[in-house]
C-alpha cells in the first residue's frame, strides 16, 4: 500500500464521519464539527493525491497543496461567521439548535 | 520526502480516525472541541508526512489554532444550558440510519474512484516548477497562490473579509465577565508579542523560498492579538482605522490587479524581474489584514454604552463588573 | 476599450466599489454604492456588445495558460447573465438607498421588524450601512462567477457568494439568525460535495479548466461520481425541490432589497453552473441525457408545489419566496429543453433568462419568458412541459391577484407603505420596464446568447 493510498482511503473515512455527523447532529455546533471533519477529509483526500507525483516529478504537486490551504481559510471563516450566528440564535431563541430540531422538552 | 509507509503513518491514520470520530460523538461538547483540537495538530503532522510543510504550518496555526479558539469562546459564551447535548448525540435513530448508508454509500464509491486512479500521476507538478524562474517566488505553493492563481486568493481574501463584515452586521453581544488582570499574562505578554511579530515577519520573508507565507504569518500575528485580547480586552468594531487595516490586504491586491491590467501585460500579470516584489508587497499587506481580521472575528462584537466602534471606551465597558452571564439570559 | 479591458472592468468595478463603501463607511457608502452600479451596467453593456461584436472574450489571469492558470472567458450566456444582473443590481441599489435610509439615520425596517430581542436595541440602526459593502462583495462574486472557466476558482466564488448571501440575510437581526444559519450550514455542505467533485476530476484528468476538461473527459465511475457529487451540491444551493426548504425562512426573514437580492440573483447562479456543467461539461457523456431529464421532472414537481406553496401563503414575502421556488422549476424545464433539442437551446436559455429575470409576475417580462419557453417546448414537442408551464402561471397569476387584493386592502395600516417615498416603487416600475424592453428586444439578446453556445 502506498503513501498516498493509505492516507486517501483515511480521508474518505473522514469524509463520510463528518458527513454523517453534519447530517444527523442537532445542536448547531455539533454540526460545524461534522463540516470541518468533513472539510478534513477531502483536504486529505486532495493531499494525498498530489504525493502521487513520486518518480515523476522532484517535488510533490503544488496546486493541491494552494487549493487546501484556500480550503482550510475559507472553512475557518465560515466557522467563525457560522459561530457568531449560532451565539445569536442561542440568545434569541433560548436554543442552540435549528428550529425543526427543538423538541418541546429540551433546549 | 518518503514514499514507504511506515509503523509511524499505520499509528497516526489510527489515531485521526479515532480522534476525529471522538471531535463529533464526544456527548460532552467540551471534550468534544478539544478532540478537534488535537485532531487539528495530528492532522498538520499527516501533511508534513504528505510532502506538505505549508499546509501544515497553515492547519496548526489556524485549522487547529483559530478554529479552535473560537470553538471554545463560543461554548463558554452559550454557557452550561447552551453547551448541553443529548446523550448520545449521534445514535443511530431510523432517520439517521439512513444518512449512515448515504455516508457509507458515499464512502464505498469513493474508493473505488480511488482505487481506480493511477497510482502515479504528474499533476500539474511539471508546469508548475518550469516556470518557477518566471514566478519572482522559488516555493512552487506559494508562486501558485499569489502567481499562478493568484485570482483566487485575491477572491480568498474577500471570503475572510465577508466573515468580519458578517459578524459587524450581527448584534453585539453581552461581554464575558473577565477574570482578574493576571500578572503573569501581562509579563508573557511582554515576551510573546515581539516574539510573534519577528516570528510572522519572518515567516512572511521565507514564504518565498521554504515554507510559509501571509496566512501562516498572520495566523502567528493573530495568536499574538488573541493573547493581548485575553489580557487587555479590545473592540475591534467597525471603526475608521480597523475597517482601513481590514480593506487594506484585498484593496493593495486589487489595486494590483488594475495597475497590471492598466499598464502591463494584462490582468495580475507580473513581470518576472519584479515578480517577486510585487508578491512581497501583496503578501506584506494581505498578513496584515487577515491577522486583524482574525483577531476581530474572535473578539466579535461585545456590547458597549456607545457602540460608535471607539476602542478604549469599549474596552473599559467590557471590565465592568457585572456584566449579564450570557447562560443566565432568558 | 477592448473586449478583455471591458471583461477586466465588469470583474473589479464591483470589487472596487466594495473598497470604497466600505472606506466610506455609513454616510459615504450609499454614495460609493449607486456610482458602482452606474459604473457596473455601462461596464456590462460594453461587455455584451464586444461579445455581441467580437465573439468569446477570453482573459488568462496572470498571463497562464490552463492548466497552470485560471481563464476567464465571457461566451453569450455569460455576457447576458452579466448584464442582467447589473441591470436588477442597478435596481437593488436604488431600492435599498431608500430602504436603509440615505444617512442611516432612518430605519424603516426597524419599524417592521417587530418587538426587538432581548438582546436588541443598540446594533441594528448603526450596522445597516454593511448592506452596501457585502451586497457589492456579493455582486463581484456573481461576475466571477459568471466569467470563471475554472472549477477550483468556481468553488471560491461561490463561497464568497454564499458568505455574502449569509451577511445579508442576517441583516435583519437576531431573530434571522436561524434562517442565516440554516443556509450557512447548507451552502457549506453544498460546496464541500461540489469539491468533492472537482477534486476527482482532476486527480484523473489534470485540469480543471472546462474547456479542457471537455476535451479531455474519460467517462468512468469517477467521472459519474464527481458529477453526481456537483450536482447535488448545486442543487442544495440553487433551493431546488426538494431542497428547497431553506429558502422561504431565509427569504422570508430578510429586509425586502436582500430578498430580491436573493431571489433574482444569489440562487440562480447556482443554477447557471448546473447549466454551465451540464450543456458544456458532462452532457458529452454517455447517457448523459438521463440527467437534465430528472432536473427537468424536479423542475415541473417545484413548479407546481411552489405554485400551490405561494397561494396558501398569507405574507407577502413568503408568496414571492414560494414564487422563487417555482421560478428555479422553469429555468430546469428550460435546461432539459437546452439540453435535449439543440435547435431550441438558445430559445430556450432565452426564455431561462427571461423568466430569471424577476419574481415572473405576469405582467411582466416573467411572462414573456414562461411564453418563450412555452413556443420551445412546442417546438421541441415537449407537451408535458407546456402543461407544467400554463398551470404553473396560472398559479402565478392566482396568488399574485391575491397578494394585490391583500395590498389594496391593508394599504392604510401598512407603516412601511406610508413611509417610504416612492423610490422602491420607482425601481420596481423601472425594473419591470426594463424587462419589457429586454423581451421587445429579443432578437439581440438571442443572437447574444448564441455566441459560444455549446455546439
Amino acid at each position: 500500500m502506498s503513501l498516498a493510498l493509505l492516507y486517501g482511503l483515511a480521508g474518505i473515512a473522514l469524509v463520510a464521519m463528518g458527513l454523517y455527523a453534519a447530517l444527523a447532529a442537532r445542536h448547531v455546533l455539533r454540526r460545524l464539527l461534522g463540516l470541518n471533519v468533513l472539510g478534513s477529509g477531502v483536504f486529505m483526500m486532495l493531499v494525498a493525491l498530489a504525493s502521487r507525483t513520486t518518480g515523476i516529478a522532484t517535488r510533490p504537486d503544488p496546486v493541491p497543496h494552494a487549493m487546501v490551504l484556500t480550503g482550510i481559510v475559507v472553512a475557518v471563516s465560515a466557522t467563525a461567521l457560522g459561530l457568531a450566528l449560532l451565539r445569536r440564535m442561542h440568545a434569541h431563541d433560548g436554543s442552540p439548535r435549528l428550529p425543526e430540531d427543538r423538541d418541546a422538552g429540551s433546549p | 520526502m518518503a514514499a514507504e509507509v511506515q509503523v509511524f503513518d499505520a499509528v497516526l491514520v489510527v489515531l485521526l480516525l479515532w480522534l476525529g470520530w471522538r471531535a463529533l460523538a464526544s456527548a460532552d461538547l467540551f471534550k468534544a472541541v478539544v478532540q478537534f483540537i488535537v485532531f487539528g495538530l495530528l492532522l498538520s503532522l499527516a501533511w508534513v508526512r504528505l510532502g506538505a510543510p505549508d499546509v501544515a504550518l497553515a492547519e496548526a496555526a489556524i485549522g487547529a489554532g483559530l478554529a479552535g479558539a473560537l470553538l471554545l469562546d463560543t461554548l463558554a459564551r452559550l454557557g452550561r444550558s447552551g453547551a448541553a447535548d443529548e446523550a448520545r448525540p449521534l445514535g443511530l435513530t431510523p432517520a439517521r440510519t439512513g444518512i449512515a448508508l448515504a455516508a457509507l454509500g458515499l464512502a464505498a464509491l469513493l474508493v473505488a474512484s480511488a482505487l481506480a486512479l493511477p497510482e502515479r500521476w504528474p499533476g500539474l507538478a511539471e508546469p508548475a516548477l518550469q516556470q518557477l524562474r518566471a514566478s519572482g517566488v522559488s516555493n512552487p505553493v506559494t508562486a501558485t497562490l499569489l502567481n499562478y492563481r493568484a485570482w483566487d486568493t485575491l477572491l480568498e481574501v474577500g471570503v475572510l473579509m465577508l466573515a468580519v463584515l458578517g459578524v459587524w452586521i450581527l448584534e453585539a453581544e453581552p461581554a464575558l465577565p473577565r477574570p482578574a488582570p493576571d500578572p503573569m499574562l501581562g509579563l508573557l505578554l511582554r515576551v510573546l508579542l515581539p516574539l510573534t511579530v519577528i516570528v510572522a515577519g519572518y515567516l512572511l520573508w521565507v514564504g518565498a523560498h521554504a515554507p510559509g507565507g501571509a496566512f501562516q504569518g498572520a495566523a502567528l500575528l493573530a495568536a499574538g492579538g488573541v493573547l493581548w485580547h485575553l489580557a487587555r480586552p479590545l473592540s475591534l468594531g467597525p471603526s475608521p482605522v480597523v475597517r482601513a487595516v481590514v480593506v487594506l490586504g484585498f484593496a493593495v491586491f486589487l489595486a494590483v490587479g488594475v495597475a497590471t491590467a492598466v499598464l502591463g501585460g494584462g490582468l495580475l500579470t507580473f513581470p518576472p524581474e519584479h515578480a517577486g516584489a510585487i508578491i512581497l508587497v501583496i503578501e506584506a499587506a494581505a498578513m496584515l489584514s487577515i491577522a486583524l481580521i482574525m483577531v476581530a472575528l474572535f473578539v466579535g462584537r461585545e456590547r458597549a454604552p456607545s457602540d460608535a466602534g471607539i476602542p478604549d471606551s469599549a474596552a473599559d465597558a467590557s471590565a465592568v463588573p457585572g456584566a449579564p452571564n450570557p447562560g443566565a439570559a432568558p | 476599450m477592448t473586449g478583455s479591458a471591458a471583461l477586466v472592468t465588469v470583474l473589479v468595478v464591483p470589487l472596487a466599489g466594495a473598497v470604497a463603501a466600505l472606506l466610506a463607511g455609513r454616510r459615504g457608502a450609499v454614495a460609493a454604492g449607486l456610482l458602482t452600479s452606474a459604473l457596473g451596467v455601462a461596464a456590462a453593456f460594453v461587455l455584451a456588445g464586444a461579445v455581441l461584436a467580437g465573439g468569446m472574450q477570453r482573459v488568462a489571469v496572470g498571463g497562464w495558460a490552463v492548466p497552470l492558470g485560471i481563464e476567464l472567458r465571457a461566451d453569450g450566456l455569460a455576457a447576458a447573465m452579466l448584464l442582467m444582473t447589473a441591470v436588477i443590481g442597478a435596481g437593488i441599489a436604488v431600492y435599498a438607498w431608500r430602504y436603509f435610509g440615505a444617512a442611516g439615520h432612518h430605519d424603516p425596517h426597524d419599524l417592521a421588524a417587530g418587538p426587538p430581542g432581548p438582546a436588541g436595541k443598540a446594533a441594528p440602526a448603526s450596522t445597516q450601512w454593511l448592506f452596501w459593502p457585502v451586497w457589492l462583495l456579493a455582486w463581484g462574486a456573481l461576475n466571477a462567477l459568471y466569467l470563471s472557466g475554472d472549477l477550483f476558482n468556481l468553488y471560491v466564488t461561490l463561497e464568497l457568494l454564499g458568505l455574502a448571501a449569509v451577511a445579508l440575510v442576517a441583516l435583519a437581526g437576531a431573530g434571522a439568525a436561524a434562517a442565516a444559519l440554516r443556509y450557512l450550514l447548507l451552502t457549506l455542505l453544498g460546496s464541500m460535495l461540489y469539491i468533492l467533485g472537482v477534486e476527482l476530476l482532476y486527480a484523473a484528468h489534470q485540469t480543471m479548466d472546462l474547456l479542457q476538461l471537455r476535451e479531455r473527459l474519460q467517462p468512468g465511475l469517477s467521472v459519474w461520481l464527481a458529477a453526481a457529487l456537483m450536482t447535488t451540491g448545486l442543487l442544495v444551493k440553487t433551493a431546488i425541490f426538494p431542497l428547497h426548504f431553506w429558502l422561504p425562512p431565509a427569504h422570508g426573514s430578510a429586509p425586502a432589497p436582500v430578498s430580491a437580492a436573493l431571489s433574482a440573483l444569489v440562487v440562480k447562479a447556482g443554477f447557471y453552473l448546473l447549466a454551465r456543467l451540464w450543456l458544456d461539461l458532462f452532457g458529452a457523456l454517455p447517457g448523459a441525457g438521463v440527467v437534465p431529464a430528472l432536473l427537468g421532472a424536479l423542475g415541473a414537481c417545484a413548479v407546481l408545489w411552489g405554485g400551490v406553496q405561494a397561494l396558501r401563503q398569507t405574507r407577502l414575502k413568503a408568496m414571492i419566496a414560494y414564487s422563487t421556488v417555482a421560478q428555479l422549476g422553469y429555468l430546469m424545464i428550460a435546461l432539459l429543453l437546452a439540453s435535449g433539442a439543440g435547435g431550441a437551446a438558445a430559445g430556450a436559455a432565452g426564455g431561462a433568462m427571461h423568466a430569471g429575470r424577476d419574481p415572473g409576475l405576469p405582467p411582466t417580462g416573467g411572462f414573456v419568458g414562461k411564453f418563450a419557453l412555452v413556443e420551445a417546448a412546442v417546438r421541441a414537442g415537449a407537451w408535458w412541459a407546456v402543461a407544467v408551464v400554463l398551470a404553473g402561471s396560472l398559479l402565478a397569476a392566482a396568488f399574485l391577484f391575491h397578494a394585490l387584493s391583500r395590498a389594496f386592502a391593508d394599504a392604510p395600516a401598512d407603516k412601511t407603505s406610508a413611509e417610504v417615498p416612492a423610490a422602491p416603487q420607482l425601481a420596481a416600475l423601472a425594473l419591470a420596464l426594463v424587462a419589457v424592453a429586454l423581451a421587445a428586444a429579443g432578437e439581440p439578446l438571442r443572437r447574444l446568447l448564441t455566441v459560444g453556445a455549446a455546439t
